[in-house]
């Protein structure tokens, strides 16, 4: 069996949820975060870097780029202090 | 539905029928309840281990108690989080084992819960695993062990091993399906069909994690002998029928209900079987369709009422009241000693095998019985009898264990 996705979004409660797939040996607790950052994320996911997710917040929530911009970076930053830089790189996201 | 409950408590009915449902049909009209029938519903929905259920219920209403919705908000976010520790547990222990070539099925958890509309939402407290042969359970023991999985010191069960992770998660590695009932003819069915669960397993991708679990009718089946036993003790709460009406509401194929039907017609379980379903049907949702098969007598019958009740009542594994501690299936003399002669079994089944010693464990289950009651419990041997007989009032009509010709 193989299992190619990492990490998967879910909504329950009122959150989002990003989780580790067929986590073994160490957990990892699951990040939780709002609509804005499912948003971030499902862009991540589909392969946008940093200045196309700020457009795609730019556009959803009516703010201005600058704003974009540090919701984009707060929200990598807590992906990365979550231990997902390796994710990040691959995505192309960090370098 | 029938109407003579407390509106608290056809209110919490509704709201549950409502999510379980995935939202398509209306609950009951809720613009009148007061400040404190709204404390009730969410106490009763959390005594019986379903809050987080009425996340959703109530996340949709314009005007929802403030309040109580911060709470069942609270509580909801608690056991998301919970539930995902749990996946990751059982996700760990699978792995051990099957790496060792050690069949392993996770029953309930994650398992069953795959089969709500929001399966984080469902509680979970524990991580059940049974093996597929009962010959591995030493070996499977060791691995837990050297992987920092510990054995308790005081196993308080027949059927399973217990185990702690370092989290403080329980796991309970069983070895058989329930806990042996009082009729040796359905223990020795339960066992032999050990290696079935194990032919009918299915691998199912249950929020990111894919994991063994039951095929759809051994699902089925062992959802039913998990409430046989509870209700044969202190009883079960709304949580494991609100299990039901997801189970049998997602469908079964043709096979797999066939197979379903010749499990509780060999182990004489169609009786308690139909009782659930009817209920589930009556109060909670389940599908018309499912139904076809039961007689019109039972699924209007006061006994409906009656389980919806005794089930309310009972709450999360019966927890509700100190005497109800038991339930005999005839309220004989001979019926409670019958019952009797059971517990002391389940008290010393290794001992217990021979038949010399029953004096002797006799008296010695009645004297921890007696203790218990009045220094645990602190509740009357008259109580505790007297609520078994009310409780039993039902169960002969449910012809348990009678196997048809």
């Amino acid at each position: 069996m193989t299992h190619k996705q990492r990490y998967l979004i879910r909504y329950a409660a009122g959150m989002y949820w990003i989780i580790k797939t067929n986590q073994q040996k160490e957990y990892t607790k699951p990040i939780a975060t709002n609509e804005c950052g499912a948003l971030i994320w499902q862009g991540i996911e589909n392969g946008s870097g940093v200045e196309e997710l700020s457009v795609l917040l730019q556009k959803s929530f009516g703010i201005g780029t600058e704003e974009a911009l540090e919701d984009v970076a707060s929200f990598i930053s807590q992906l990365t202090e979550n231990g997902m830089e390796a994710y990040l790189k691959e995505k192309g996201i960090l370098k | 539905m029938k109407s003579g409950l407390p509106i608290e408590e056809l209110h919490l009915l509704s709201f549950l029928r409502h999510a379980l449902k995935g939202f398509k049909e209306e609950p009951l009209s809720y613009s009148e309840l007061t400040e404190q029938q709204w404390s009730l519903i969410i106490s009763l929905a959390e005594k019986h281990g379903v809050l987080s259920l009425l996340y959703d219920v109530l996340s949709k209403m314009e005007d929802p108690p403030t309040e109580l919705f911060d709470q069942v908000n609270e509580v909801s976010r608690r056991i998301v989080l919970q539930n995902y520790r749990l996946l990751y547990i059982s996700n760990d222990i699978i792995q051990l084992l099957e790496n060792e070539n050690i069949s392993a099925i996770l029953l309930k958890g994650a398992g069953t819960a795959y089969l709500y509309p929001v399966p984080e939402l469902r509680k979970s407290g524990d991580v059940d695993i049974l093996l597929g042969n009962i010959k591995d359970k030493d070996r499977a023991s060791e691995i837990l062990k050297a992987n920092s999985y510990r054995l308790e010191d005081k196993q308080h069960s027949n059927h399973h091993l217990e185990f702690i992770s370092k989290e403080g998660v329980v796991i309970e590695l069983h070895t058989m399906l329930a806990e042996p009932f009082d009729n040796q003819q359905i223990n020795n069915y339960l066992e032999a069909l050990i290696p079935d669960y194990q032919r009918n397993k299915q691998y199912k991708e249950i929020m990111g994690s894919t994991l063994p679990i039951p095929g759809d009718a051994h699902h089925a089946f062992y959802l039913l002998i998990h409430m046989l036993q509870h209700f044969l003790r202190a009883g079960f709460g709304l949580k494991l029928l609100c299990d039901w009406v997801v189970l049998w509401n997602r469908g079964m194929d043709e096979k797999e209900h066939q197979t379903y039907t010749k499990l509780v017609k060999e182990s004489g379980l169609g009786g308690f079987s139909d009782r659930i379903t009817a209920t589930c049907n009556a109060y909670l949702g389940l599908d018309n369709a499912k139904i076809s098969y039961i007689s019109s007598d039972l699924l209007s019958s006061e006994a409906i009422e009656n389980f919806i009740k005794e089930t309310i009542e009972a709450e999360e594994f019966g927890q509700a009241e100190k005497d109800r501690m038991v339930l005999v299936r005839d309220t004989t003399i001979i019926g409670y000693a019958r019952e009797f002669h059971h517990q002391m079994r389940l008290n010393y089944p290794k001992i217990g095998k021979c038949f010399l010693f029953w004096p002797v464990l006799w008296t010695m289950t009645l004297i921890t019985f007696l203790n218990n009651n009045r220094k645990i419990r602190k509740v009357s041997v008259t109580a505790i009898l007297l609520k078994a007989k009310i409780r039993s009032k039902n169960l002969k009509a449910m012809k348990l264990f009678e196997i048809e010709k």
